[in-house]
């Protein structure tokens, strides 16, 4: 099979922002971005102009979550603070907000898929999960040895698994409050002289809920860190490594965010060096050798974005957006506008629309 | 008497006409003849050998933190939480009172009464290739020669004291070796004896085959070949080779540097390359010599610089403030002028790669130690870290200021490069009289 994706709209942010995603209703884009801000975008109707702002955090705002059923999202920030907003309305209501949830950057949000819970992780090494209701500290589940950077839900048994930044993920018992067992992805993480490189940035579970893939990259260097998108598969019940996939070259390096598609594709970007991205749709059942990427597992590759560091599916599970940065994003020295203004990247963000069909060979 | 030779202005400049720093033919040809009188000429000479005499007794010493590849100011001295280009760190406050640091330096914080910031660096070059030489050599006016490194300067200035070892001493991951080409025009003999890994040069240790009066036959008869081979040479190159082998001897017999690190030290400086390399960088330092480089490498963040910094910087707070407050403790402080800085910082910009790129406009250096004034910030970037606001320094500035500290007057003090009288630093610069006390 193969895909073709058409991009309905792009929408143009001033400034850089950070991972996109509809809300549940599908009414709403909602990004978090550099200033402490959360931006937001009406997918009804003909406009996209950016609404008011929801204030109340600090640094970065990149970790974002909703409430499956009501209008709220959970939001996280580079601070350590975590709160919760009604994103409808002119003036956004803050719900509550806890501004030291971690001590140092909170990292990810995942929320129960029956709305009553969320977790957060974050620089502190914990996992701690929170009423949604009134955000309300109900456990701190302690057992990485780093800063603990994704977080997943399964859908039908509630469990909570977590990644950390040495490659460690942990399936947690939240009502013994311990861990049940650990996959090694340390294939993700590399000590490149004084630095730590890599880590779990993503992972998410197959739609039938028997694999756990985990994304990253596989270090090659620090510094200007360089490494190849890798993906790996875990069998849930199991822990035994079912995939293992390389997705370009080693200046593709990260492999940002991954959601499957209601086509049944496992959805990935990746973002590397500046200028280079990749949107993949992965067939995760099609079979190749090891380390290989045979034609049939990758039925799309758009490697044209630049940067990729977000996708979030609309709930109608048919479109979706990739958040990317600008093309020229880099470059040494003073670089000035005309009119002598020291100007900043932002993050165009494309939707898109996918059709499948059969392979033309 | 002392000769009194005073080519240069005494006053302190921060900003100068161009025609101030000609060097004038008059004080060219006083120079030449001066250095005439005192017999001094020929490579690498000052035209003040009594300065150097007395430079020479001096305790002074000097440990130069090299963060290579390019340390980002936001994420350490400077930061600006919560805008544009401020980064997801938090600043937190320092021992300092109103004086915040990035929470990526929460050993450094406090100790911040005992240091002396500038935030108000601008210097020129936006590439490594260009940046980590001229910012070492002090960025001199172009004079048609290679100036040397700030470790061989201070080298030749100061010399190597009474341990008789070798005068500069680069503590760095990867090979070791003699650096000649850090000495620039002064010579091979004031180049760097690196230190790579932690390991001794190779062949320092004598074999065990070869005992000691083995060992004093193959030096008498080394000695009968040098004296043959330097016959009707000029003498600078069989000088440097010998002071070379002096040096590496008198290391020879400090074995003891190169032992297995005390366990408390290595708890204290961090069980890291950096810490290891500081450390190493002490026990040079408590052995008298010179001038101690010890380099870190791996701050090149064009990519991923945020989680680079998240790790990287814990390295540096810990062996940093480890060596700061060890040579306090022992008594060295006030002795030892200690800096710590890159060839530049990093670009307020964020890149696609999560990453910022090289930037000269606007970046910081650390001090303290002898002649240092302590607790004190200067120098000030606008809101966003863009640009200097307001007290800019250069490189230059800043090597006025450290010849200052160690007690050489960089107004008076030239070299003396084949009849040819060269600033010690660069002329149209002085020193940030903010810095020193």
């Amino acid at each position: 099979m193969a895909v073709t994706l058409e991009t309905i709209e792009t929408i143009t942010p001033t400034a850089q922002r950070l991972s996109a995603r509809f809300t549940p209703c599908g009414d709403y884009l909602i990004a978090g971005g550099f200033e402490g801000l959360l931006h937001r975008w009406p997918m009804t109707g003909d406009q996209r102009t950016e609404l008011a702002v929801i204030k109340g955090h600090h640094g970065w705002v990149a970790a974002i979550g909703f409430h499956p059923t009501e209008s709220k999202v959970f939001s996280g920030d580079s601070w350590g603070g975590l709160a919760c907003h009604d994103y409808r309305g002119d003036n956004p209501l803050t719900l509550w907000n806890r501004e030291s949830a971690h001590d140092g950057w909170l990292r990810a949000i995942a929320v129960g898929a029956d709305g009553s819970w969320l977790a957060s992780c974050g620089k502190d090494y914990n996992v701690q999960c929170w009423k949604t209701k009134n955000g309300k500290l109900t456990q701190r589940l302690e057992g990485h040895k780093t800063d603990v950077y994704s977080l997943a839900v399964h859908a039908e048994t509630q469990t909570l698994v977590s990644g950390d930044a040495h490659g460690e993920v942990i399936v947690w018992n939240r009502k013994k409050g311990t861990s049940d067992k650990r996959f090694d992805a340390s294939e993700l993480f590399l000590q490149h002289r004084l630095q730590d490189v890599g880590g779990v940035k993503c992972m998410v579970f197959s739609p039938d809920g028997k694999t756990l893939y985990v994304g990253g990259t596989r270090p090659k260097g620090g510094g200007n860190v360089q490494g190849v998108p890798l993906i790996i598969g875990f069998d849930w019940n199991s822990g035994i490594e079912v995939f293992n996939r390389e997705f370009g070259a080693v200046g593709d390096v990260y492999v940002h965010e991954m959601q499957f598609h209601n086509n049944g594709y496992l959805m990935a970007v990746t973002s590397g060096n500046p200028g280079t991205g990749q949107l993949l749709f992965i067939d995760t059942n099609a079979v190749a050798g090891e380390g290989e990427t045979a034609k049939s597992e990758l039925p799309y590759r758009n490697n044209k974005l630049s940067n990729c560091h977000s996708i979030s599916l609309h709930p109608d599970g048919d479109q979706f957006a990739v958040t990317t940065t600008s093309k020229g994003s880099n470059g040494n020295g003073r670089r000035l506008d005309k009119d002598g203004n020291y100007v900043g990247n932002h993050s165009p963000i494309y939707l898109m629309q996918p059709s499948v069909s059969a392979d033309q060979e | 008497m002392k000769p009194k030779i005073n080519l240069h202005s005494s006053v302190s400049k921060q900003l100068c006409t161009p025609a101030q720093h000609v060097l004038s033919r008059r004080r060219l040809l006083g120079a030449t003849a001066a250095s005439g009188l005192l017999g001094m000429d020929g490579l690498g000479g000052l035209v003040h050998p009594l300065v150097a005499d007395e430079l020479s007794q001096s305790n002074k010493q000097v440990l130069f933190i090299w963060i290579d590849g390019g340390m980002s100011q936001l994420e350490s001295w400077d930061p600006k939480p919560n805008t544009k280009f401020g980064g997801p760190f938090r600043s937190i406050q320092t021992s300092l009172p109103g004086v915040r640091i990035s929470e990526l330096m929460p050993k450094t914080a406090e100790i911040m009464h005992l240091l002396a910031l500038d935030r108000g660096v601008t210097t020129v070059d936006n590439s490594h290739s260009a940046g980590v030489p001229r910012i070492q050599r002090g960025d001199p006016k172009d004079r048609g020669v290679i100036y040397p490194y700030f470790g061989s300067a201070v080298a030749k200035l100061m010399g190597q004291g009474n341990s008789q070892l070798p005068p500069y001493i680069w503590v760095k991951p990867g090979s070791g070796g003699f650096k000649y080409q850090d000495a620039g025009f002064l010579g091979p003999r004031y180049g760097a004896l690196a230190i790579g890994d932690g390991q001794p040069p190779p062949n320092l240790l004598l074999p065990e085959t070869l005992n000691h009066d083995d060992n004093s036959s193959r030096n008498r008869l080394r000695n009968f070949a040098n004296a043959q081979y330097a016959a009707g040479r000029n003498p600078i190159f069989g000088e440097a080779q010998s002071f070379v082998f002096d040096s590496a001897q008198a290391l020879m017999n400090r074995q003891a540097l190169f032992a297995d690190p005390d366990p408390a030290d290595v708890e204290l400086y961090g069980d890291t390359e950096l810490g290891r390399d500081m450390l190493i960088g002490r026990k040079m330092l408590e052995a008298g010599v010179r001038f101690v480089k010890v380099n870190s490498y791996g701050w090149d963040t064009h990519g991923d610089n945020f989680n680079g910094h998240a790790s990287l910087m814990p390295r540096f707070d810990q062996s940093f403030t480890a060596i700061v407050l060890d040579l306090q403790q022992r008594g060295m402080l006030d002795n030892t002028l200690v800096v710590a800085m890159s060839e530049f910082g990093r670009t307020p910009r964020i890149n696609g790669h999560v990453g910022r790129d090289h930037w000269p406009e606007a970046w910081s250096i650390v001090m303290t130690g002898t002649g240092i004034r302590r607790g004190v910030v200067i120098g000030e970037t606008n809101k966003t870290g863009i640009f200097v606001e307001n007290d800019a320094h250069d490189i230059g500035d800043f090597f006025h200021t450290w010849f200052s500290a160690l007690g050489i007057d960089s107004s008076k003090t030239e070299y003396l490069n084949n009849g040819q009288p060269l600033p010690i630093a660069h002329d149209e610069c002085g020193p940030i009289k903010g810095l020193l006390t």
